[in-house]
């Protein structure tokens, strides 16, 4: 009986595993797959900007039968923000996240709750040739800005007006050569993640956030230059842009053959002095 | 001997019975399925979601493909007819707006929609 039983325990077994499997049809949001899974949590949020009904969207987020449904909203904000989604859907997703409880990430750049500060009147820094170059470099000329369809009325962030209060440009081992090191802090000294900034060089540019590599700083970002072309770099609206970084050569302590990186700190003029943390 | 048999017989029927129980109530493999699997009601929940995505942010095609997931044989007909349902029962007049707009871009307009057709709009 016992042998029997065992038998046909491992032949139904492999029958339902592998010859044939269950499949679910009219299933509830919580047998969905992630990819779909994500599809109606977007959905759910789209619609929450319409009639602003928390409780139809958090009845209809509990149907997928999660417990922490905050956090399940505000990390899918945070993945679409840090893979730069369509703005509307980031928003959409951040709004639903912060009346849930939430702060995401991307509540930085597009929360539902954050108040337009005024902007600074923008002037430019030229910096002087630097010490290392081993190379005469002309300034570049003025980049022509590339056409730029600005988001919809994304919220700027609640941090005060930057400046740059430190910039390094070093030549050393061990360290990786031709970097842009883009450091935000706030007035506490805290890294500030989601700041937007623009790297410009000739007719072409390149936009990124802080906040991407946690690891190093949460107001850290990097861009890594080419030899011989020159740079300007911009915090968007919150900082005077810096102008003349230039992929240049240049020789290590060591004798080594490098090029520079450049280290930009920017925070609040009240802060003085600022080491960043890697 | 002969009681042998009979015994390997009806434990092999009660294991094939229990192991294929067990094995479709704890699957191994990822049984997760996609939005046309959906029970109709919770379909029915995402084209209303679908109308007010629309409603916002007034994207046409992102609406079609999103109705486009759920499968439906004619996603046009049953958008209308889904919108007829929800006017019948009596349903949330914003839900009915949204699929009525949802309806009208499709093409699609009754009778019964046209009280809520000159209150929606499309896009923003």
């Amino acid at each position: 009986m016992l042998a029997g039983f065992l038998l046909g325990l491992i032949g139904g077994l492999i029958y339902a595993w592998f010859l044939n499997p269950v499949k679910w049809v009219d299933v509830a949001p919580d047998r969905l797959n992630a990819q779909d899974q994500q599809t109606y949590i977007l959905l759910v949020s789209e619609a929450y900007l319409q009639d602003f009904n928390l409780a139809r969207a958090q009845a209809r987020l509990q149907s997928l039968g999660v417990h922490d449904i905050a956090g399940l909203v505000a990390t899918q904000a945070d993945s679409a923000f840090l893979r730069g989604d369509d703005n509307h859907q980031v928003y959409a997703l951040t709004v639903l996240a912060e009346a849930l409880g939430a702060q995401p990430l991307a509540a930085a750049v597009f929360s539902g709750t954050a108040i337009p500060t005024s902007m600074p009147p923008q002037a430019m820094i030229t910096l002087p040739p630097p010490p290392f170059s081993t190379s005469t470099d002309t300034p570049a000329p003025t980049p022509t800005p590339t056409p730029f369809i600005a988001p919809p009325t994304p919220a700027v962030p609640a941090v005060a007006d930057l400046a740059l209060i430190s910039l390094q440009a070093v030549c050393e081992e061990g360290r990786a050569a031709g970097r842009i090191e883009v450091y935000v802090y706030d007035e506490m000294g805290e890294g500030v993640p989601a700041v937007k900034v623009t790297v410009s060089w000739g007719a072409s540019q390149e936009v990124f956030f802080t906040g991407l590599k946690p690891d190093v700083n949460p107001g850290y970002a990097d861009f890594q230059m080419e030899a011989d072309q020159v740079y300007s770099v911009r915090l968007d609206q919150l900082a005077e842009p810096v102008t003349g970084l230039s992929g240049s050569a240049c020789t290590t302590p060591a004798g080594q053959s490098s090029m520079l990186t450049y280290q930009l700190i920017f925070a609040p003029p009240s802060v003085q002095t600022l080491t960043p943390e890697e | 001997m002969q009681r042998t048999w009979p015994t390997l017989l009806i434990g092999l029927g009660l294991g094939v019975l229990a192991g294929t129980m067990i094995g479709w109530f704890v699957p191994v493999q990822d049984v997760s399925v996609g939005l046309d699997k959906l029970h109709p009601d919770y379909k029915a929940d995402y084209v209303v979601m679908v109308g007010a995505a629309y409603a916002v942010n007034g994207d046409w095609d992102l609406a079609q493909a999103r109705l486009g997931r759920l499968a439906e044989p004619d996603p046009a007909a049953y958008v209308a007819l889904l919108a007829e349902q929800y006017i019948a029962e009596g349903r949330n007049p914003d839900d009915i707006r949204n699929l009525v707009r949802l309806a009208a871009h499709f093409g699609y307009i009754t009778p019964p929609m046209q009280p809520y057709l000159q209150t929606s709009g499309t896009g923003q």
